[in-house]
């Protein structure tokens, strides 16, 4: 029997960004959110888990906005219980205040052996719940996993480093951070959807956690976000006369100098 | 000593750059490493050299570094600088709870102010440069690297040697090398890169073709590899993947998500192939042929192969 507690969060779908173009800036406001990819790889390693060894699944999000949405995705990936934790005395959550809930929701709902997510989110990529929660809790810290074995109370992984893959082994209970390429995540199937639809998604208030908003403000604000300059030319080359084309492109990357 | 900016770096070229930027900002830096340092090294303005271990990079654990960091921590440090390599990363994020503390990580700039540290860093998969004020000190902040050149200063660094302990509960069993002798992606001056525009894995070797005439190394979005499986993890380029800055990048039925945007939005020069004109690939490159790769890119081989014979 492995329990694991997963760390999904819903994200601003980057791709639907809308730019100010008067002013250059980026507004997040009213953008549609998703569940963010990363962490969909770590429910997906937590439900394959669970098949091999038994156990349960518990999947948390902090924060309200689009809390509901991304926990019934994951109650009809497949798992067992949703939780948000949400407070109307606290707004916004930064990565230290999400990684203290996140360690008070470990010790509140476990005991569990593993808590998996994805090494970064989309949309602020701060990378830093994961190695903060290990810290809170005095556990060991398995981040950028892309393989994942489990035997015997002990965990190996393969992480992908600069220099290589370093494979390591480690004691449970363990906190980990998963990569993309660790596997590709499950859809719902429409069995699992209507399963899914009888499973509650329940509240945490801080107070149940013995937290005080206070104790959480954020220490890391955003103050604003500018799209990137793109300086690209942009020159258009018709492709329709494929020789002629490929001529145009040459002279040009010659003048640039990189060929 | 008391130094009110700390820089860590596991390399010590980057700990260069670190040292650089924390001078331009504050009078009394202090710089620790667990890398290998000779006698008579360069100083780069910093008060005090701090070597521990030294410890090879792939045996080095989060857990010693932190609590190495924190012994050198006192009340007058500001900012906790480290180089955002992935394992500097960790460190930054890891120490920021131990500190009980604001972090940033993967950072382009940041300014020292009175009471705070503000950053600037890319946000939204890469459509967005954020400013964030950290607002608890130490800040914690992770740089990456390249932003510089480090000046030496004339006298060397007074290094002060110590030990270093790891306190992981986690083990190292082995480090294997990502596909041995291929050039590495993020080295390669020229990248051919290939996404799901192309229609089956045997015309994998049209590409191959175009990069072999061209000297490049051969790349590729998301798809093709995560999905498809046609090419390898270590050939993928984007936000996860890997990030590269060749001075010439060719992408070949790429769609340009952001996602892959991110991973080589430092390129020089971008050439992008695509039938679609509205591709969001060619709203960041340089050279946009819109057409068809299968008669684009065998012309394009013909021509590059005529260049070199003649």
């Amino acid at each position: 029997m492995v329990n694991t507690l997963v760390s999904v969060k819903s994200c601003v779908d980057v791709d639907s960004v809308k730019v100010d173009r008067a002013t250059g800036l980026v507004s997040v406001e009213g953008v549609p959110r998703k569940f963010n990819d990363f962490d969909k790889n770590a429910l997906e390693e937590a439900l394959r888990i669970k098949e091999k060894f038994g156990g349960k699944v518990v999947v948390v999000t902090v924060g309200q906005t689009g809390a509901r949405e991304v926990l019934k995705e994951a109650l009809s990936m497949g798992a067992d219980e949703a939780y948000y934790v949400a407070d109307p005395s606290l707004q916004e959550f930064d990565s230290r205040a999400v990684a203290i809930v996140l360690s008070r929701v470990f010790s509140k709902l476990g005991p569990f052996d593993l808590v998996l997510m994805g090494e970064g989110s989309v949309d602020h990529y701060s990378l830093q719940v994961g190695p903060r929660l290990a810290e809170l809790l005095n556990l060991p810290q398995l981040t950028y996993v892309r393989k994942l074995e489990l035997n015997a109370q002990e965990l190996t992984v393969e992480r992908d480093l600069e220099y290589g893959i370093q494979i390591v082994k480690s004691s449970l209970p363990a906190v980990v951070t998963v990569a993309q390429e660790i596997n590709q995540p499950r859809l719902p199937t429409l069995k699992s959807i209507l399963a899914a639809s009888k499973k509650e998604i329940k509240q945490l208030t801080l107070s149940e956690l013995n937290l005080k908003a206070d104790e959480l403000k954020p220490v890391v604000t955003t103050k604003e976000i500018r799209a990137p300059k793109s300086d690209r030319k942009r020159i258009v080359i018709d492709g329709s006369k494929p020789a002629e084309a490929v001529q145009t492109l040459l002279k040009y990357l010659k003048q640039e100098g990189v060929i | 000593m008391m130094a009110s900016v700390v820089c860590y770096s596991e390399d010590v070229s980057r700990l260069a750059e670190l040292i650089t930027f924390a001078k331009a900002a504050s009078q009394s830096v202090l710089a620790i490493t667990t890398s290998i340092v000779q006698e008579g090294i360069a100083s780069f303005g910093e008060d005090e050299l701090i070597v521990a271990g030294p410890v090879e990079p792939q045996k080095l654990d989060v857990e010693g570094v932190c609590e190495l960091i924190k012994k050198h921590i006192s009340s007058d440090t500001k900012l906790v600088l480290l180089s955002a390599t992935k394992f500097g990363k960790e460190v930054a994020s890891r120490l920021g709870a131990k500190l009980d503390t604001a972090v940033s990580n993967d950072c382009k700039s940041f300014v020292l102010e009175q009471n705070s540290v503000k950053v600037v860093r890319m946000v939204l998969s890469g459509n967005g440069v954020s400013t964030e004020e950290l607002s608890k000190l130490p800040a914690i902040v992770s740089l990456q690297s390249g932003l510089l050149v480090p000046k030496p200063s004339e006298k060397s660094a007074n290094v002060i040697r110590v030990g270093y302990t790891a306190l992981s509960k986690s083990l190292t069993l082995e480090v294997k090398s990502k596909g041995g002798g291929v050039v590495k992606l993020e080295d390669a001056e020229k990248i051919v890169a290939v996404g799901r525009g192309v229609q089956k894995r045997e015309d994998l070797s049209m590409i191959e073709k175009l990069a072999a005439v061209l000297g490049a190394a051969v790349g590729c979005s998301r798809p093709l590899a995560a999905d498809l499986g046609w090419l390898s993890d270590d050939q993928w380029i984007g936000l996860s993947g890997k990030k590269v800055k060749p001075k010439l990048y060719i992408a070949i039925g790429i769609s340009g998500q952001v996602q892959h945007i991110a991973g080589m939005r430092d390129s020089k020069v971008v050439v992008a192939i695509n039938k679609d004109p509205n591709a969001p690939i060619f709203a960041n490159s340089d050279y946009c042929i819109v057409g068809d790769l299968y008669a684009i890119v065998p012309e394009l081989i013909k021509a590059l192969s005529e260049k070199e014979s003649g």
